[in-house]
Formats: C-alpha cells, sequence, structure tokens
C-alpha cells in the first residue's frame, strides 16, 4: 500500500466525522461506480423479477435482501482502488471477478451478515485476507472504540431503506391521477392476488438498495480507515516521510540537533 | 480525477484574516439528531395530552395549537437563543451556523426551518436525503435557502496532552506543518503500540546529524521543547 498516493487527507476524525466523509467519497466515485454498479444491479433484478412473476415472490425477495454482501463487495474493490485513483473499468472487473467475489462465499452471505457492523468488518476480510482467528482478533481490536458507531450505521442505514421506500410510494401517489388511487395506502398495500403492485414493491426496494448501498459501504470503508489511522498513525507516518524527504533534500545540513540545550 | 486531498472541511476566512475550517456533518449524525429532538418533541405532546385531557374539546384545541407552535418553532427557538444547538444536536456534537461560521439569526433560522415541509416531500424527508446525498456541503434545501451549515461543535482538547518530559530544543528549519506534526505524535503516543512509535520516530533520524536513530521518548521531548514547557 502507497500511503502517499492515497486520495483522502488522513486525519484522527471523530467516528461520526469519518463516516460523514464516506458521503462525500461516494460522491467523487459515483461516476466510476455507475457502469459496473449498473452491470451486476441489472441483472440481479432482472432474476428477481423472472422468479416472482413465475410466482416465487417472497423467495424473490429474500434472495435480493441476501446477496446483498456480494453486491457490496463490487462497491468496496472499486473503493479500494479509487482511494489510489486507480478506477477500474468493467471489463476488468469482469475479468478479475476473483479479486472481489468473496472467497468465503457461505461465511459472508449468512454468517457475517448478522453482524450489525458489516460494512465495518467487510475490509477485514475483504482487504487484508484475515480469516478466521486472526479475523476474530482484528475485529476485536476495531471494534474497541468503534462498534457502537459501526453498529448504528447499519441501523441508520436500515431505515433509510425503508423511508426510500416511502418516498417513491409518496411519489407515485402524488403523480397518479385520483381515479386511480383513492387514497395512499391502495397503492402502498396492494390486494396479494395483485402482481404489478408486488413488481412495484421490488422495483422499489431495489432502487433504494441501488441508491443507498454504495454509501454505506464507503461510509463503513472511511470508518475503518479512520480506526487504522488512528491505531497506526498513517497521518503521522505521511508528515514524518515528508519531512524526512524535505530534509533530504535540503542543502542545510547544519542542525545541530545533539547539542542542543536541555532548557527543562 | 487527480490525487487529492478528499475532506469533509469547508474553509472560511474572519474578516481578521484568520481561516478557521468548519467540519461538515453529513446525513448520518444529523438523522440521528432530527430523530432525537422528534422523540423529545413526541414524548412532550404525549405528556401534555394526558394533562389537556381534563378540559375536554378546549384541551383538544389547546394541544393541536401547542403541536402547532412546538413543530414550528421548536427548532428555531433552540437554534436562535442556544448558539444553533437543538437538544439532539447536542447530544450529537453539532451546531447550525451561517455559511460564513457566523451564529445563526431569526431569518436564516426560520427560513430553514420553514423549508423543512419542502424537504420533507414527497414523504419521509426524500428531498432533503437527496439534496444532502448530492450537495458538497451536506445542505439540504432549508440550508441552502438560509445558506447556512451543520458542523461539529470544536473539539475538546483537553485530551489529547503531551506527556511531561524534559524539555528539548527543535533544529532550525522545521516549517509549521512539521513542527505540528511532531506535537500530533507526542499527543497521541499514548494510543501507539512500543513498535509503531519507535517505528514512526526512526523516520525522522536525519533530525540527528551525529548518526543513530531517533527514539520515541526524543521526540516527545522535543514535542514538549515546542510546546514551551
Amino acid at each position: 500500500m502507497q500511503l502517499d498516493q492515497i486520495n483522502l487527507n488522513l486525519r484522527d476524525r471523530y467516528p461520526w466525522e469519518a463516516m460523514d466523509l464516506g458521503i462525500k467519497l461516494m460522491r467523487t466515485m459515483w461516476p466510476s461506480l455507475l457502469v459496473p454498479w449498473l452491470l451486476i444491479m441489472l441483472p440481479v433484478l432482472a432474476c428477481i423479477l423472472f422468479l416472482q412473476l413465475n410466482g416465487y415472490i417472497l423467495t424473490g425477495l429474500l434472495l435480493l435482501w441476501l446477496c446483498k454482501p456480494i453486491y457490496d463487495s463490487l462497491v468496496l474493490h472499486i473503493l479500494s482502488r479509487g482511494i489510489f485513483s486507480d478506477y477500474p473499468g468493467p471489463v476488468r472487473i469482469i475479468k478479475g471477478w476473483r479479486q472481489w467475489l468473496p472467497t468465503g462465499i457461505y461465511s459472508t452471505i449468512f454468517i457475517w451478515r448478522l453482524s450489525l457492523a458489516r460494512s465495518f468488518n467487510m475490509p477485514v476480510h475483504q482487504l487484508e485476507g484475515l480469516k478466521g482467528n486472526a479475523r476474530k482478533q482484528r475485529l476485536r481490536i476495531l471494534h474497541k472504540k468503534y462498534a457502537s458507531h459501526a453498529n448504528g450505521l447499519t441501523i441508520i442505514c436500515l431505515h433509510f431503506e425503508f423511508l426510500i421506500n416511502l418516498t417513491l410510494y409518496g411519489l407515485l401517489f402524488i403523480l397518479i391521477p385520483k381515479e386511480y388511487a383513492a387514497s395512499f395506502m391502495d397503492i402502498f398495500t396492494p390486494a396479494d392476488s395483485d402482481i404489478s403492485g408486488i413488481i412495484l414493491n421490488t422495483v422499489f426496494y431495489w432502487l433504494a438498495i441501488f441508491i443507498l448501498e454504495p454509501f454505506y459501504v464507503a461510509s463503513g470503508f472511511t470508518l475503518y480507515l479512520n480506526r487504522r489511522t488512528q491505531l497506526e498513525a498513517w497521518d503521522i507516518e505521511l508528515a514524518f516521510r515528508k519531512m524526512a524527504q524535505r530534509l533530504e533534500h535540503s542543502k542545510q545540513h547544519d542542525i545541530n540537533y545533539p547539542d542542543a540545550e536541555n532548557i527543562a | 480525477m487527480d490525487a487529492y486531498n478528499l475532506d469533509s472541511l469547508n474553509a472560511v476566512q474572519t474578516p481578521e484574516g484568520i481561516e478557521i475550517n468548519l467540519r461538515l456533518a453529513g446525513i448520518w449524525p444529523r438523522s440521528v439528531a432530527w430523530m432525537i429532538d422528534t422523540i423529545i418533541r413526541g414524548v412532550i405532546y404525549f405528556v401534555l395530552a394526558l394533562v389537556v385531557n381534563q378540559f375536554g374539546k378546549f384541551g383538544t384545541g389547546l394541544l393541536l395549537i401547542s403541536i402547532f407552535i412546538m413543530e414550528w418553532f421548536y427548532p428555531v427557538l433552540f437554534e436562535v437563543l442556544n448558539n444553533g444547538v437543538t437538544p439532539g444536536k447536542k447530544s450529537l456534537g453539532l451546531q447550525v451556523v451561517n455559511a460564513d461560521g457566523t451564529p445563526i439569526g431569526w431569518s436564516s433560522s426560520m427560513l430553514r426551518n420553514i423549508l423543512r415541509t419542502v424537504d420533507f416531500l414527497p414523504l419521509f424527508y426524500g428531498v432533503g436525503l437527496i439534496s444532502m446525498l448530492m450537495n458538497d456541503k451536506f445542505q439540504r434545501l432549508g440550508d441552502l435557502a438560509a445558506d447556512t451549515l451543520v458542523v461539529y461543535r470544536q473539539q475538546n482538547t483537553s485530551e489529547s496532552q503531551i506527556p511531561e518530559a524534559p524539555a528539548l530544543h527543535l533544529p532550525p528549519g522545521l516549517n509549521l506543518k512539521e513542527q505540528q506534526a511532531i506535537i500530533t505524535f507526542a499527543e497521541r503516543s499514548s494510543q501507539l503500540s512500543e513498535e509503531r512509535k519507535e517505528e514512526l520516530a526512526g523516520i525522522l533520524s536525519q533530525l540527528k546529524p551525529a548518526g543513530g536513530s531517533m527514539t520515541a521518548d526524543e521526540l516527545i521531548r522535543l514535542a514538549n521543547g515546542l510546546a514551551g514547557r
């Protein structure tokens, strides 16, 4: 890892502040993420809709929710390269699928999913490549001060996902004429036999994931980076290396350190 | 895109020519602060409803009027009279300020809180959410109209102290940033492992022309010298 190539201003931040940086990071990465993100999310939507049209309504929704760690690992893959100004294109991402598709896919989807600090934990496995006990120990250190914030992020995102859903329904309700839906509840809770209502629900849920998940992953990632910065003083290392480099280049080597007067 | 230093700071220059970095607060802490404020109002309404229940229809009217007043003026009163801090914001260390860092006044506070209705559209802050994710300074539409920012209040520096040690004079020729780096090292040295401290100090061995490698203790003594002890 080349610390001096990093695009983030490393400093010791508040945990909340570190998460906010994730939003800003995602904003700058959005153009390079969009195509790969659509490439994975559109086929997923197509599969789920196909399942639902064939009668597997709940299975479809469950799959969409269950596979979230897989979409997330793509986002993290692009982010972790993007902060070093390396933006992998769609071709490179598809060819190098082994690099980002999680190796322990069973644990990723079923076990680690249960942790509320998921986006904070993800880099430990995916970027550091730690497994088993080593991973557990690492997480213990990382979680020491940050567990509540990492959990909070997931809980907030859970609410946001639901609110985006509600907002999309609200938008639809404002836009359609009264003849089709007399009250908000008519479109929000369609009859069980009404397949169009179910598809609408799936598409809105998919849209919420599509909008929110990159920000969730990015914020967890910047929180993780902040914790590492704190533990390993990356920002200080960077400043010291710059200083050493400058001293090397400067001609004035008349620094009289050992003879400095002791004023204590 | 070139390499650059991404940060959530907003530099503001005061009339005296001093530059202050406002640390912008984004959607995560702000939504939690909003939630806390909403819960506080909810509890107040509940208690109020229990009390005015005794007065029949007159009580209902009273309750509705007080809900109206609370919904519109709760944030405004706190923001103007309490230096931009509502109870929810206080619990997360947030503060509302004008874009130039000055305390918020009546007109801008009214504006940003009345425009909550727009941010709330179509339902539950859909517009505000999109606006805050897309804006460079995490502003929702109300913030944009009133030209206000939500920032973190200044850090309490007392928690990070330079460890006491006999001071050493710093060699000349180091600029401000480099001196600050040495002080930061000393302040945070208690959180670092021993090996990491020595590794970091070793980078600066050039500060000792006589040879030998710099130790963490010497750096901390230098920081003491810088701090004027």
